[in-house]
């Protein structure tokens, strides 16, 4: 069977997988997944970080046990299993899902940006200059998206060192005592903690750009690894910040701790921090946007541009259906199931079948 | 190709322009300081806004404010009400303090509160504080003083937090109004002469003011909230009838449970004897006694502020927290119940650790 690949020089080194995982792992849900989890299961909701990382890890190594060898991609894995039509469907619809992730992103950060900073600019206007800015990044090739996540990992993790105002100013025995939630409800916390760990998913479309790939799964085990820790550092020092009940009260509570942080130059380092946060929202969108449009590509051998071009417009008039805070909410909710049924329930059972299927079909050939 | 990218480069900067409102610094009303009453007549709030008036020349002195006032029911009416009033775009982004006037932190503050929580330009690192009397007549006074008024009371508090009284910031204040097990409370202001100070801290239940703790009680009440450094102690020894001071006061504070009905709050405290009056502590015997002594007044004084804490079941040292944190099975409505039952008792051990330039 003929597979895709890529050229070399569109290949990027399998170390670079650290940059690639933490930065679409970490996009605009690192600013509010503590309230989310807390809703759920409490101050002990850190736990179920830890839980989700070890899941996510195994998820990675199902991951690479699929591509194989081989260093096929999802849609020469969903031809050779599904056939040519249903393959191309579930492509088609892996596809759809890629595009909604990068334009809800955008479009919840421009909802950030019109609260704190503009509330009176057109969020028409913006979103077309990011939509030209992403376009340019993604007709630069995978390389250039690659450089992108790798200034948006030294960004997070520089944000990330700010949340020490909480150590300083906190009350400890918010953690305590430990376990106090029952244990049903920290394993429900996964649900919308996953959200905040999708971008693994993406692998499978950009594994034939990956430099000898099977080397590469200790770099990916290790950025997830490090994108848990991130997580579990934030988490606690905002729980040990605010507790339980105000928490609930707040939309962005990372935002609103960086508010008592001051600087002689910087009144409030929510504002710095907003600004350096778009360079990570920005990675993470242009990430999921080259990967749609990299599958719509792979289905159809149109052109990259055109293809860019076709569905940024498509994403840029989405602005016109999505107007108002409760419908980003909603699709964000939608969107993460989606993401969740995809990470641990749909790869799992690819790697079920193709395991069937590879067996059948070896038989066969066998026979 | 290449002029046509040129082009679009060229409409795309033109395009950029004028996006949003400017706000220029000399063209806009900064609002420091925001002072709330409440007005039982027309059942509204009354904001004050004080900015600061910098010179335009260098003859002119500094330390000029505006002040701007206005009624409605909530936060950001105020705001358009002042708008009304002042030349220049009203900007609440540098607001550096909040003040309540009596009657309103009697009535309660968590409306006027949540309603500042609910305007992203807004800091959490600022100053709240309850006035003596009302909050229009502290703003409006004239004072002769070197810095603006807003400045005035933020160094004020800000200092004062270092040595006296607690800090309580605005996310301070929060965390103590919407948790379980612990009650805020507010630095008490007082228009002197020509001149504002600390009066006081006010002890709230809830969201209303029901008691006033005053200098003389600073110490303990620190003492037994938080650990504290750099302060000073007039401690007045009755048996030997002399009055010393005891400075550069270090103290570690740690709450131990006994069972559920009983615990201990423990202060570390050292500290140098630096106003002994010829007394002099020549002996291991003599320093013995006077910190037996000191630590026996603290314990004393630490009971009679507990006990009026439990009278009125207001819980400012956060020791419901901190339940919360040692048994699995707490409940706010158990703990409630139980609160002014339960017996608390401080314990205080004094060290001295140095003596002073004089024998």
């Amino acid at each position: 069977m003929n597979h895709f690949k890529p050229d070399i020089s569109q290949m990027v080194s399998p170390f670079l997988l650290l940059y690639i995982i933490h930065a679409t792992q970490i996009g605009e849900g690192i600013l509010s997944f503590e309230r989310q989890i807390a809703s759920i299961a409490g101050f002990d909701a850190w736990i179920s970080i830890i839980l989700t990382g070890v899941l996510t890890t195994i998820i990675i190594v199902v991951i690479w046990k699929i591509i194989g060898d081989q260093q096929r991609d999802f849609m020469d894995i969903h031809q050779y299993m599904f056939g040519n039509i249903l393959g191309k469907i579930f492509t088609f619809i892996f596809g759809l899902y890629l595009l909604t992730v990068s334009v809800i992103v955008l479009i919840s950060y421009i909802e950030i940006i019109q609260i704190w900073f503009f509330p009176d600019m057109s969020i028409y206007f913006f979103l077309f200059v990011l939509f030209v800015l992403i376009i340019y990044i993604c007709l630069g090739g995978f390389r250039t998206v690659v450089g992108f996540a790798f200034f948006s990992f030294f960004v997070t993790a520089f944000l990330a060192i700010f949340k020490y105002e909480a150590f300083a100013a906190g009350h400890v025995h918010n953690l305590l005592p430990v376990f106090n939630t029952p244990f049903k409800d920290i394993i429900l916390a996964i649900e919308p903690m996953s959200f905040s760990f999708l971008g693994i998913e993406l692998i499978l479309i950009y594994a034939p750009f990956i430099h000898r790939f099977q080397s590469g799964l200790k770099w990916a085990i290790s950025s997830n690894i490090l994108t848990t820790s991130v997580y579990l550092f934030s988490a606690i020092a905002l729980f040990i910040y605010y507790n339980d009940q105000q928490i609930q009260l707040i939309s962005w509570p990372t935002l609103q701790l960086w508010k008592v942080i001051n600087f002689p130059i910087v009144e409030r380092f929510e504002y710095v921090g907003i600004g350096l946060h778009f360079i990570a929202i920005i990675a993470t969108s242009c990430l999921y946007f080259w990967a749609s449009i990299q599958c719509f590509h792979r289905l159809t051998n149109f052109s990259f541009r055109k293809m860019s071009i076709f569905f940024s417009l498509i994403g840029f008039s989405s602005i016109f259906f999505i107007h108002n805070f409760l419908m980003i909410e909603k699709i964000t909710t939608f969107i993460s199931r989606a993401g969740v049924i995809l990470l641990f329930a749909y790869i799992p059972l690819l790697y079920l079948c193709h395991k069937i299927v590879s067996g059948v079909k070896k038989k066969h050939a066998n026979n | 190709m290449q002029t046509t990218r040129m082009y679009l480069i060229l409409i795309c900067c033109l395009l950029l322009t004028g996006c949003v409102k400017t706000k220029i610094l000399d063209d806009i009303e900064l609002i420091m300081t925001y002072g709330y009453d409440w007005d039982p007549a027309a059942e509204t709030y009354k904001g004050t806004a004080v900015s600061p008036l910098y010179g335009k020349s260098e003859q002119m002195e500094i330390g000029g404010n505006f002040r701007y006032s206005g009624s409605a029911k909530t936060f950001q009416d105020i705001s358009s009400f002042i708008q009304t009033k002042a030349p220049y775009q009203v900007e609440v982004g540098n607001l550096i303090g909040i003040l309540f006037g009596e009657e309103l932190a009697k009535k309660g503050v968590s409306d006027i509160i949540y309603g500042i929580n609910e305007d992203p330009n807004i800091g959490r690192d600022l100053n709240v504080a309850i006035v003596e009397g009302e909050a229009e007549t502290l703003l409006k006074q004239d004072y002769n003083m070197e810095l603006t008024l807003s400045r005035f009371i933020e160094e004020l508090i800000n200092n004062n937090s270092k040595s006296n009284i607690p800090k309580m910031n605005l996310h301070d204040l929060n965390y103590r109004l919407t948790g379980e097990g612990m009650d805020p409370f507010l630095p008490i202001l007082r228009q002197s002469e020509d001149s504002i100070d600390i009066a006081a801290i006010g002890m709230m239940k809830d969201d209303k003011l029901v008691h006033e703790i005053p200098y003389e009680q600073f110490f303990v009440f620190k003492l037994l909230y938080e650990d504290c450094e750099d302060h000073t102690y007039e401690f007045d020894w009755e048996e030997k009838k002399r009055t010393v001071a005891i400075s550069s006061i270090r103290s570690t504070r740690s709450i131990h449970w006994k069972s559920k009905k009983e615990v201990v709050i423990k202060a570390d405290i050292s500290g140098t004897l630096t106003e002994s009056k010829n007394m002099g502590v020549k002996n291991f015997q003599e320093k013995i006694d006077i910190e037996q002594a000191v630590s026996k007044k603290l314990e004393e004084e630490g009971t009679k502020l507990v006990k009026k804490f439990q009278e009125l079941d207001i819980d400012p040292l956060m020791i419901g927290a901190s339940a919360k944190g040692k048994f699995r099975d707490w409940t706010v409505k158990e703990w409630e119940s139980q609160y002014p039952e339960i017996k608390i008792t401080p314990s205080v051990d004094f060290n001295l650790d140095l003596s002073n330039i004089i024998q």
